[in-house]
């Protein structure tokens, strides 16, 4: 055969210049190092900071530092995804900053941190994506809170009202119900028009298959997505998962829609983040947490607004959890959070084995904004609750030890005892505004103070049975009205006395 | 102008390597543009780390940020408007306008934002009160005309709705302009100040500042500069007494701290900055009443982790002339504002400034409160029965004082439905003479919550007098 010259140049030519673009936009890079889920990568020479980077086999990394001669990379995946990367390997650039896949078709489905699905029903059907990080709606961007956000129980509804687009921190011990609240919240959305967003983080991945069933079984995952970075994930999964949940919910509010976003819990991001730090040898401050902890969430929880009209008016409603230790609310990272969102609500546990559940701390619960979005008749009925109701355990610590109590404290005490009792609530149980409004105003117009504290409850159920059979325009009535007018609050006091009567007969 | 390329990127530090004799010098702006990624950022040169390299701070993210690129020195430090044209505005860190009203009309009209603080002979010493229309603070921690407050307080226990209040009640007496800068605070709380501004008319003697929390920490670090320049021209050369609203301090420390160990430098106390002390004085020496102008500043200070012994909160302490401490004990108590009236004091509660009247009953107020607090552990073993009748007598009295020190504020209306009340420096000394001297012994103590004058106390104890009958 014989061999042309010509041709072989030719072809030497066009390989080089075939070799020469893929150089270009591959722009690859060679890992030197590797361990603790980090690798330290030579080359990558363009890359962004944020870029998302694969190392072979698939498995997919993403770009923290850029030094001069090499770059930093967090690697992610479970169980120790960097078991099978070796020095020397090729890294290639994706060209992306870390985005996840979103839209409507993210409802009902369960993913990770990077969009990815990991339920049965195959992939996600959707082309649009956004980025994890993105800047919060500017000052004049926004407006303040003005519907609420019902969550269907009634101490949270009455007293700490959560406002569409606040940002209410839930805190408390282990096992002192935080989950089942914000359980309870999300299934009372339903037709409500409110999307949902549970992140789990650092959870074990049991907790999160239960979450999922409680959803599905009260019909609540229609309009939910679950992300979820459990204990087995990463770090740097466990880290992002919070960001991939909001540009989730972003996608919503941009459109004008309301969104309902669970961060349970950030105490566990925060512990992530801090290995992740210490691991890219970052020096450590108070507790041992890197410098920029308090950007970590702030930067997070700032993402969530209330609209102005002009962009859609549409809300991006947050609720992280905390857990404490042994009830210091003082620790570093749950003050970080107060210093961040809207209010608390506390939960305490010496109030949950008291049976008072949900075991809300009224003293140290507050919501700075919900106020304004409650409607008029619930101000009207329970405006000053709290602040009774916290001057009530005051006065209850100071009497216990037998000091003489006048007449007009001891009616302060009755009414406290009676209001405790008619605010817990079984889980799964979540009312209306207008049933919460009644109920109430029995309480604080004083129909229960002569009742027997065991009663209380009693009196609650058949209240409420009394009210459909015999009253159900009442209820329709206040929901539609927004406003306890004198007609209607004639009205509702006629049908508690009429049912009182009965009651005691 | 000179091109440098960046080299190196960590968080919110760029290092950028410029040819030899046109290395910038510090506190130097740099700024890199790339259409293409949509990328216009800021940069202040912090440090010069040889071999012609300069590390800068970002006052933006550095998301989308890559080696190799380009970066132009802008030679001089980061301006920012001042005068008249910043009135009614709402600017960032960079004194560009965020209110959507189109820039300022003169924007060569500017000023650095690194400048000295006035000297021993321009400064002056304060020697009158302000009255606030807030009992527990004019009685207990005078604000000083001219002079600098701080509120302290750990989350959530109502620092910035005093801040908010005292804006509202001082703000109109005191004339002048006003400037608020806010630091590291929440963009919401921006929306409202700015919609309340707004709506109520004064905004066009009001400056806004903002570099909130979600801004990465080099906004947050340089926004009070910023503020504390725009103050500065009004005091200096216009002449006209500024009223300096901060919210808040701590967090220009945090984000120090944040960038700190990026740059390089070791960490010191609980892993703050090391140049803690000469960063607040920094941006604190700055806000003072000169011979041109006063300068009158309320500053909310976060305290981390309810910690007053926190190295950032006790440097922040030497700056200030009064401090009011926000408790969260006796917010749990329903008592708001939550000042624990045994921690706050003011360097004017003397009675040279205050007179006599005054500072008796302020003494006598705290001596109650004071007995009370030693009568409490005694209270929680023996039972208040074991007490004899004088101690009985300071703690009812003592806890009449602590509610009757709660208010409601205008600023809270919207959520308490409680309408807000101002109350005359008399007025305040009038009633807690009235409940130390024991003319008020038979009331009950309910009826002083939530009450301006004590004239509305009374009022209350005969309507809940009338109730049980």
């Amino acid at each position: 055969m014989d061999i042309r010259p010509e041709e072989v140049t030719s072809v030497i030519k066009q390989e080089l210049k075939k070799y020469k673009i893929q150089l270009d936009l591959e722009n690859v890079g060679s890992v030197i190092q590797v361990g603790d889920a980090i690798a330290r990568v030579y080359g990558l020479d363009d890359v962004m900071v944020g870029e998302i980077i694969e190392f072979p086999n698939q498995v997919m990394g993403m770009v923290l530092n850029l030094e001069e001669d090499s770059v930093g990379a967090v690697i992610f995946g479970p169980d120790n995804p960097d078991r099978d990367i070796k020095e020397g390997d090729i890294v290639k650039r994706t060209g992306k900053i870390a985005r996840v896949p979103v839209g409507e078709a993210l409802l009902g489905r369960i993913v990770n941190a990077l969009g990815k699905p990991i339920d049965d029903k195959g992939p996600v059907n959707t082309d649009r994506y956004r980025p994890l990080e993105a800047s919060a709606p500017k000052v004049v961007d926004r407006q303040p809170v003005r519907e609420p956000l019902e969550t269907g129980i009634k101490a949270i509804d009455t007293m700490i009202p959560i406002g569409r687009g606040q940002r209410e921190l839930i805190i408390g011990d282990r096992q002192t119900g935080k989950t089942a609240l914000v359980m309870d919240t999300i299934i009372n959305q339903k037709g409500k028009g409110v999307y949902c967003i549970y992140v789990a983080i650092g959870q074990k991945v049991a907790n999160i298959v239960g979450v999922a069933e409680t959803l599905k079984k009260h019909g609540a995952m229609e309009y939910s997505t679950i992300i979820s970075a459990s204990s087995r994930s990463s770090a740097s999964q466990q880290y992002l998962a919070p960001y991939a949940g909001c540009a989730i919910g972003e996608e919503f509010l941009y459109s004008g829609k309301h969104v309902l976003i669970i961060y349970d819990d950030l105490s566990k991001h925060a512990q992530a983040y801090r290995q992740l730090s210490l691991l890219l040898r970052r020096p450590p401050g108070r507790e041992a947490y890197p410098g920029d902890i308090f950007y970590l969430h702030s930067r997070l929880l700032e993402r969530s607004a209330k609209l102005d009209d002009k962009l859609g008016g549409g809300s991006l409603t947050a609720i992280p959890i905390i857990e404490t230790q042994a009830g210091d609310i003082t620790s570093y990272i749950p003050t970080n959070l107060i210093s961040i969102t809207d209010g608390q609500i506390y939960l305490e546990g010496s109030l949950f084995y008291a049976d008072v559940r949900p075991a809300i701390s009224v003293g140290l619960s507050v919501s700075r904004v919900g106020g304004k979005a409650q409607s008029k008749a619930m101000r009207q009925v329970a405006g000053k609750l709290r602040l009774d109701l916290a001057q009530y355990r005051e006065l209850q610590t100071f009497t216990q030890f037998g000091a003489e109590v006048d007449k007009a404290t001891q009616a302060q005490l009755t009414r406290g005892a009676r209001m405790v009792e008619v605010l817990k609530q079984e889980q799964y149980s979540p009312l209306s505004l207008a049933k919460q409004i009644m109920i109430i105003y029995a309480g604080i117009k004083g129909y229960l103070d002569d009742l027997e504290l065991s009663r209380v409850k009693r009196f609650e159920i058949e209240f409420y049975k009394y009210l459909n059979q015999f009253q159900p325009d009442l209820e329709k009535e206040i929901l539609a009205k927004q406003d306890l007018d004198e007609v209607l609050e004639q009205k509702l006091e006629q049908a508690v006395k009429a049912f009182k009567n009965g009651f005691i007969a | 102008m000179a091109i440098g390329k960046i080299i190196q990127v960590i968080g919110p530090t760029v290092d950028i390597r410029f040819f030899e004799h046109e290395v910038p010098q510090l506190m130097n702006a740099i700024k890199i543009e790339d259409k293409e990624k949509n990328i216009n950022l800021v940069l202040e040169v912090a440090q010069i780390i040889g071999n012609n390299t300069v590390r800068c701070i970002a006052l933006g993210s550095t998301d989308g940020l890559a080696r190799g690129m380009e970066a132009s020195d802008l030679n001089s430090s980061i301006t920012v408007p001042v005068g008249e044209q910043t009135l009614g505005r709402m600017f960032n860190v960079l004194g560009e306008t965020i209110d959507k009203k189109g820039p300022v009309p003169y924007p060569e009209k500017r000023k650095s934002i690194h400048q000295d603080s006035p000297s021993f002979k321009e400064q002056l010493p304060i020697s009158s009160v302000l009255e606030t229309g807030l009992k527990v603070i004019d009685l207990l921690a005078p604000f000083p005309r001219g002079g600098k407050i701080g509120l302290f307080g750990g989350a959530g226990v109502g620092k910035t709705v005093v801040v908010m209040e005292l804006m509202r009640n001082i703000s109109q007496e005191l004339g002048g302009v006003s400037l608020f800068a806010g630091i590291g605070e929440r963009s919401r709380e921006g929306n409202e100040l700015w919609r309340e501004l707004n709506a109520s008319g004064v905004a066009d003697k009001t400056v806004l500042v903002f570099g909130q929390m979600n801004e990465p920490p080099g906004a947050r670090l340089r926004v009070g500069l910023s503020a504390i320049t725009m103050a500065e021209y009004f005091r200096d050369e216009e002449r006209k007494d500024v009223l300096v609203f901060i919210d808040n301090v701590y967090r220009y420390v945090q984000a120090g701290s944040e960038v700190s160990t990026l740059l390089g430098r070791l960490p010191s106390a609980v892993g703050y900055q090391p140049n803690l002390g000469t960063e607040i004085a920094q941006l604190e020496e700055r806000i003072a009443s000169t011979r041109h102008g006063a300068t009158t500043s309320v500053q909310a200070v976060y305290v981390p982790a309810d910690d007053l012994t926190d190295p950032a909160i006790v440097s922040i302490f030497t700056h200030l002339d009064g401090k009011i401490v926000l408790s969260r004990q006796i917010a749990e108590l329903g008592i708001y504002p939550a000042v624990d009236p045994l921690d706050s004091a003011s360097r004017i509660l003397d009675p040279a400034i205050v007179g006599e009247a005054h500072y008796n009953i302020a003494i006598e107020v705290q001596k109650v409160l004071q007995r009370y607090k030693e009568l409490r552990d005694i209270i929680s073993i023996l039972g208040i029965d074991e007490l004899s009748d004088g101690d009985k007598l300071i703690v009812s009295r003592a806890r009449k004082i602590q509610r009757f020190f709660s208010q409601p504020f205008f600023v809270a209306e919207p959520y308490t439905g409680i309408k807000g009340k101002y109350v005359k420096l008399e007025d305040s000394i009038n009633g807690f003479k009235m409940i130390v001297e024991g003319k008020l012994d038979d009331l009950n103590e309910h009826a002083f919550w939530m009450v301006g004058t004590i004239e509305e106390a009374i009022e209350n104890d005969k309507q809940i007098k009338r109730g049980q009958q």
